[in-house]
């Protein structure tokens, strides 16, 4: 196995969901989602092979300390997105819902529907 | 991948604009109750991705698209005109219709009953003197209440008068406010996309058209060019153009800025002012026509009828009983002249002292004086029609709010602001953050367990 060829994968898969989380459409972190997958599943791949010694280990540090500083803006663009989102939720059920009686916002409902897009 | 600079430049461009298109949510869940606002979109526009040339693709903003419908905004402003006529109208008529007493019980009706049964008292006793005096008690009663019925209709037409100057008032008022807005579209380039003034303008723009009927056509700049009534301008540009009532003559007139008479293209042709004028120069004087054909019919009738006989010493009487100015119109001046009680002709020329005339005078009350119909019947007539004429502006008034409704309920459909709508997009997005955090987590864990092994 090619540890030098699955870590640089995995950034690149990973750096396709940065650019994802920074954009204002949900459609285009839906759309990066399977290649984070693809991107747990190398990692995985790479630990088995790690731990059967069937993979040198040779001089990865660098990229897999550089990989796990591209994990952890992923996961704070998340975790911000996340807040952010939470927060507008709020705002906007109080908007459309008022608040119910322990003071907070009311429970936030969308009507469902289905986008079809080509 | 491409450099470190281009993929922190995409990063920051695309946190503005993913920054402008939450402002466009909060603008949005804003002015969800904002008259005139509608619901506002944020478009994207994708950047060229050339990495050998640096450049990194990404997205910019684009325009903002505003979801609104120049049809459906038409709709309800032609509704908004149709409504504010009919609104007018079922208010002014409703303001005659205490002096049309049509029970008989009251008004003219029962005045007319008690002259007439005053005559026939009158043919009882021809030449008892109270009998006479009763007759011209009556008589006064009578003319007041036709002076009265006038004086109700002058008085409504009065108020009409007023409320016709406050509704030229208004229409300069949104006019000015029109052009203002205008200014300020063409004071800054970006105005055009600026939704809050677009907001204030079709806010302003469906204002007046509860006023007035207007052709409004839109200008490149995002303003609009309003005519009233079709021609007269009112607003061009940034600059307002106000009317004017004028009431010198005894038709209403409204007059463009250059004092040409524009009344036949606002009369009649929706918003308050068309129904105010129709109000002002048909409908009340049609009614004043009617009530002065009445009067005239009847005082003439009277005094012919007494004219023919003779009073209580036998001569042919030397006044009449009633007297008008046809000129300032015969219900507004009826009146008793100062007729003596014993110059009253009760008695024929061929019978002095007995009841003759004074029965032909009671047969008045069923013959035809007016127009084919007895008086009674021709007030009851007008009285009728005023009726019917309420009735219809209530019924208009009625089916056009529930026009209006249906077109109010069209465009917050397809422009407004739906919560339900920026709740979904948020809901998308959290679904989203949700799946990224749990593989993410994973990722981090399984690169810290990788590292360990790789130490």
């Amino acid at each position: 196995m090619n540890m030098q060829a699955s870590v640089e994968g995995t950034r690149r898969q990973l750096d396709r969901m940065r650019v994802a989380l920074v954009l204002p459409f949900p459609r285009e972190i839906e759309e990066a989602l399977p290649e984070l997958e693809q991107a747990v599943a190398s990692m995985r791949e790479l630990e088995r092979a790690l731990a059967s010694g069937t993979a040198p280990a040779g001089s990865m540090a660098v990229d897999l300390a550089a990989l796990a500083r591209e994990v952890g803006v992923v996961e704070r663009l998340t975790e911000g997105g996340r807040e952010l989102t939470n927060g507008w939720a709020a705002i906007l059920a109080t908007a459309a819902g008022g608040y119910v009686s322990s003071g907070k916002p009311a429970p936030l409902n969308a009507a469902s529907s289905i986008r079809i897009d080509g | 991948m491409g450099s470190l600079l281009t993929s922190l430049l995409n990063s920051a461009g695309a946190l503005r604009v993913y920054d402008r298109a939450f402002n466009v949510i909060e603008n949005n869940v804003t002015n969800a109750n904002t008259p005139g606002y509608v619901s506002q979109d944020q478009s994207l526009v994708a950047m060229t991705f050339n990495p050998a040339a640096g450049l990194g693709g990404g997205v910019m903003a684009g325009d903002l698209i505003s979801a609104r419908s120049a049809y459906l905004d038409q709709a309800v402003r032609s509704q908004t005109e149709l409504l504010g006529g009919a609104q007018q109208q079922a208010s002014d008529l409703a303001q005659i219709q205490p002096f049309f007493d049509t029970t008989g019980a009251s008004g003219v009706p029962g005045a007319l009953t008690a002259f007439f049964n005053s005559v026939s008292q009158l043919s009882v006793n021809p030449n008892d003197e109270v009998s006479r005096q009763g007759v011209i008690d009556a008589s006064q009663t009578l003319a007041q209440r036709f002076n009265q019925n006038a004086g109700g209709i002058q008085k409504t037409a009065a108020n009409v008068g007023i409320e016709i100057r406050n509704a030229v008032s208004s229409i300069n008022d949104l006019a000015a406010q029109i052009a203002g807005i205008d200014e300020q579209f063409r004071a800054s380039p970006d105005a055009s996309h600026n939704a809050g003034l677009d907001a204030q303008l079709n806010a302003a723009l469906e204002q007046l058209s509860q006023f007035v009927h207007y052709t409004a056509l839109k200008s490149p700049d995002g303003g609009f060019t309003v005519f009233a009534g079709g021609q007269a301008p009112l607003v061009i540009g940034a600059q307002a153009y106000a009317l004017s009532a004028d009431f010198s003559a005894p038709q209403t007139a409204v007059r463009d800025s250059q004092g040409k008479d524009i009344t036949a293209q606002l009369q009649n042709n929706g918003g308050t002012l068309g129904a105010l004028l129709q109000t002002a120069n048909v409908t009340l004087p049609g009614y004043v026509t009617s009530l002065n054909t009445v009067a005239q019919s009847f005082a003439d009738a009277v005094n012919n009828q007494l004219s023919l006989g003779v009073d209580r010493n036998g001569n042919p009487p030397a006044v009449n009983l009633f007297q008008y100015n046809a000129a300032l119109g015969a219900a507004a001046t009826l009146s008793v002249t100062n007729i003596a009680p014993d110059r009253i002709a009760a008695a024929t020329a061929a019978a002095p002292g007995g009841n003759g005339n004074a029965l032909a005078i009671a047969q008045l009350a069923t013959q035809p004086l007016v127009n084919g119909f007895t008086v009674t019947q021709a007030y009851g007539n007008l009285g009728g029609q005023v009726g019917r004429d309420i009735a219809d502006a209530q019924q208009e008034q009625t089916a056009q709010q529930n026009l209006l409704d249906q077109a109010h309920q069209q465009r917050a459909a397809a422009t407004g602001v739906s919560l339900n709508a920026e709740a979904a997009k948020l809901l998308e997005f959290q679904q989203a953050y949700q799946a990224v955090g749990k593989l993410v987590t994973t990722l981090d864990s399984l690169t810290q367990t990788v590292i360990d092994m790789v130490k």
